[in-house]
């Protein structure tokens, strides 16, 4: 095999009217509702991480966000997989801090992952939930001995009779303290060992810690404080017994290394997408100060240690879009076209090279921006900071570390068999 | 329940236009289209107007084919139906004859009970054309409209012609003119936009429409990017003992312009 200079199944990135139509809509409904808020949204859930903003939450729901790419007979928009990645965008844009793109990237997300894998019956009970913003559905993986280490995981289900019995402990999982406000409640695409040691002992369940408004006994969790991406909760959850239906397991019982996987890669183009529509909203903060500010007498973008340097970040920007959208076209033609020449793991290489870069751009992005600004940006006064800081956050974990998009490239184009100890 | 047909243009996004430094001219071949923001709101009244008293929205728009967009855009918002007169010499039509084949098209799909426009075009912005189909149709006119509701075969509408608000009662079928004020548009849900890609459009000519030729009486002869002089006058106030002779130069300077 060499190194390919084209992928033989690529795709053209470029849009339908639809989705030129519904950008335009997600980006007036988002600088009219989202924009005006978010430093507030960020300061206030900044000092008590349970200051969740339920009524923006509602306005996406009832602006059609969430669920994009679910059918429409579980109440999800039918729409494609690139309009969820178009949503998600225009909100990182509007709110940089990125803790309502991050709700709404895994409200679309894993929810299609579920109606891919799951039982009818439970996508019918909880798209539509999640889809009207009542419920949160998310990825519940990470364990506290480890994220990336995916076959490691210890949490068990222990099938007795006709219920799965959860014991065990989740770590740094987004939406914690939604599922506990929401009205119907929610809970996540969680993975828990019901077999043998390794990737072919775990399941996939949509673990439902609370519904109809129900917190389920033996469930209890907490809530982290982070360091940025306020708005948006990230906390833990231990399972002392927790019961859970039978017909809550996704698919087959331990093929769930196999749907997370598929799902991680779904979730990822969408953390890339919020990481780029953040990177655009600090590329224009950037502009607007060359614009203003002077320096001996001259704007400060006449010295070209900085323009030539802003021109650098501009064309990993350009880059990093042009990965996210052909990985969302990509997607579009397994998952949505059901194109019988795509393969999921053709995405294996174009989401990590998404999801490796997106977040890498943005955060270097944010920090140059705050060099460029100078003391002013590392006070409070400027918002700068909170864009930084919440899109940082996706260089350190979420739906995969940076380190497994490089093993996931590498693997894919060097072998896998040449890369064991 | 009331018939409502809502004349929408699409206009070029002139927020997103850019024109050539050297030249002047606009650079529309490249520019963005989207239905005029007045006319958004025209649909926007329509829409809400069929909420409270039922009845249908029926969007109607004369232009090339890239018009076409606008009456999708009205459908994802949720209209009926919608129909464009489309021709290819479009481009180069005036006002008199936008508002003729307007008001023809109207004529012959009849059955309305009120016409909706926006004041104005985004790129055009002639205020022409509503008012030239309500002469064509022979029907009262409303224009700068900021509210309205319908009370049995009437509506009333708020105008807003800057000196005051004139409420008018006019018998239906008429023409209104809606402003920007009017309403907040809605923002169209992704299926609604999907949904609106199926529905189908009825496409006339002006042949079907029985309009036989269109004489232009107007040219434009050039639509260029104006350049806007400063003065570029700088007073210096930087000490105390400059403030109070810089401030009788800047009441001078503005007396000078009438502008105090």
């Amino acid at each position: 095999m060499s190194v390919p200079i084209s992928y033989p199944k690529d795709t053209v990135v470029s849009f339908t009217k639809d989705e030129i139509m519904f950008r335009e809509s997600v980006r007036e409904f988002a600088q009219k509702h989202i924009a005006p808020k978010w430093i507030e949204v960020d300061e206030e859930a900044s000092k008590d991480p349970m200051k969740i903003p339920l009524d923006l939450i509602k306005k996406i729901a009832d602006q059609g966000l969430l669920c994009i790419p679910c059918s429409d007979k579980y109440g999800g928009q039918g729409g494609t997989y690139t309009m969820a990645t178009i949503a998600v965008e225009e909100l990182a844009y509007a709110d940089p801090a990125v803790a309502l793109a991050v709700y709404t990237l895994l409200n679309n997300g894993w929810p299609f992952a579920l109606q891919l894998f799951g039982r009818e019956e439970v996508s019918q009970e909880v798209i539509p939930r999640v889809s009207k913003g009542e419920a949160f559905f998310g990825i519940a993986s990470t364990e506290p001995q480890g994220g990336s280490d995916v076959a490691g995981i210890r949490m068990t289900a222990k099938k007795i009779n006709n219920v799965y019995v959860f014991n065990g402990e989740k770590a740094y999982i987004s939406g914690v303290g939604e599922v506990q406000v929401l009205p119907w409640g929610g809970g996540w695409f969680l993975i828990a060992r019901t077999g043998e040691a390794g990737h072919r002992g775990l399941s996939a369940f949509a673990f439902l810690a609370k519904k109809n408004g129900v917190i389920g006994k033996g469930w209890y969790p907490t809530i982290y404080h982070d360091i940025g991406r306020h708005g948006l909760t990230t906390g833990g959850f231990k399972c002392e017994n927790f019961e859970l239906d039978k017909d809550y397991l996704i698919g087959e019982e331990n093929k769930g290394f196999y749907y997370v996987m598929e799902g991680f890669n779904l979730a990822r183009i969408l953390v890339a997408a919020a990481t780029v529509g953040g990177a655009r909203w600090l590329l224009e903060q950037a502009v607007q100060w060359f614009r203003t500010r002077k320096l001996f007498g001259k704007y400060i973008a006449s010295f070209e240690g900085i323009s030539f340097r802003f021109a650098e970040l501009y064309a990993k920007y350009e880059a990093a879009r042009y990965f996210v959208y052909r990985a969302s076209r990509l997607a579009d033609k397994i998952y949505i076209e059901k194109d019988p020449a795509y393969n999921p793991r053709d995405l294996n290489i174009p989401v990590a090279l998404a999801k490796m870069y997106g977040p890498e751009l943005a955060t270097e992005l944010g920090q140059e921006v705050m060099k460029w600004y100078g003391a002013y940006a590392y006070t409070k006064e400027s918002p700068i900071h909170r864009a930084w800081l919440g899109l940082f956050s996706y260089t350190i974990g979420a739906e995969g570390a940076q380190n497994i998009m490089r093993y996931i490239i590498a693997r894919d184009l060097i072998g896998s068999e040449y890369m064991r100890d | 329940m009331p018939n409502i047909i809502v004349c929408v243009k699409q206009s070029y996004d002139v927020q997103q236009l850019r024109y050539d430094k050297v030249s002047k001219q606009f650079l529309l071949a490249e520019a963005p289209k989207k239905m005029s923001d007045t006319d958004r709101r025209a649909v926007e009244e329509a829409l809400r107007i069929r909420e409270k008293y039922g009845g249908k929205v029926i969007i109607l728009t004369v232009g090339n084919q890239d018009s076409i967009d606008a009456i999708r855009q009205a459908y994802a918002m949720g209209a009926d139906e919608g129909y464009a007169i489309i021709d290819k010499d479009y481009e180069n039509f005036d006002t008199n004859n936008v508002a003729m084949i307007l008001a023809q098209a109207i004529r012959k799909m009849g059955n309305f009970d009120l016409v909706l426009c926006g004041a104005e075009s985004t790129d055009g912005y002639s205020r022409q054309v509503p008012v030239k189909v309500a002469v064509y149709l022979g029907l009262p006119f409303i224009n700068f409209v900021r509210e309205l509701r319908l009370e049995g075969n009437y509506v009333i509408a708020t105008s807003d012609y800057e000196d005051g608000l004139y409420i008018y009662r006019v018998k239906m079928p008429a023409i209104v003119a809606v402003t920007l004020d009017i309403n907040e548009p809605r923002t169209p849900t992704p299926s609604a936009i999907l949904r609106a890609s199926r529905k189908p459009i009825t496409q006339w000519t002006l042949k079907d429409i029985g309009v036989d030729g269109v004489k232009v009486h107007f040219k434009v002869l050039n639509t260029y990017v104006p350049e806007v002089r400063r003065k570029r006058i700088i007073l210096d106030a930087s000490t105390d003992d400059k403030i109070v002779n810089a401030v009788q130069k800047l009441i001078d300077a503005l007396r000078q312009e009438r502008i105090i």
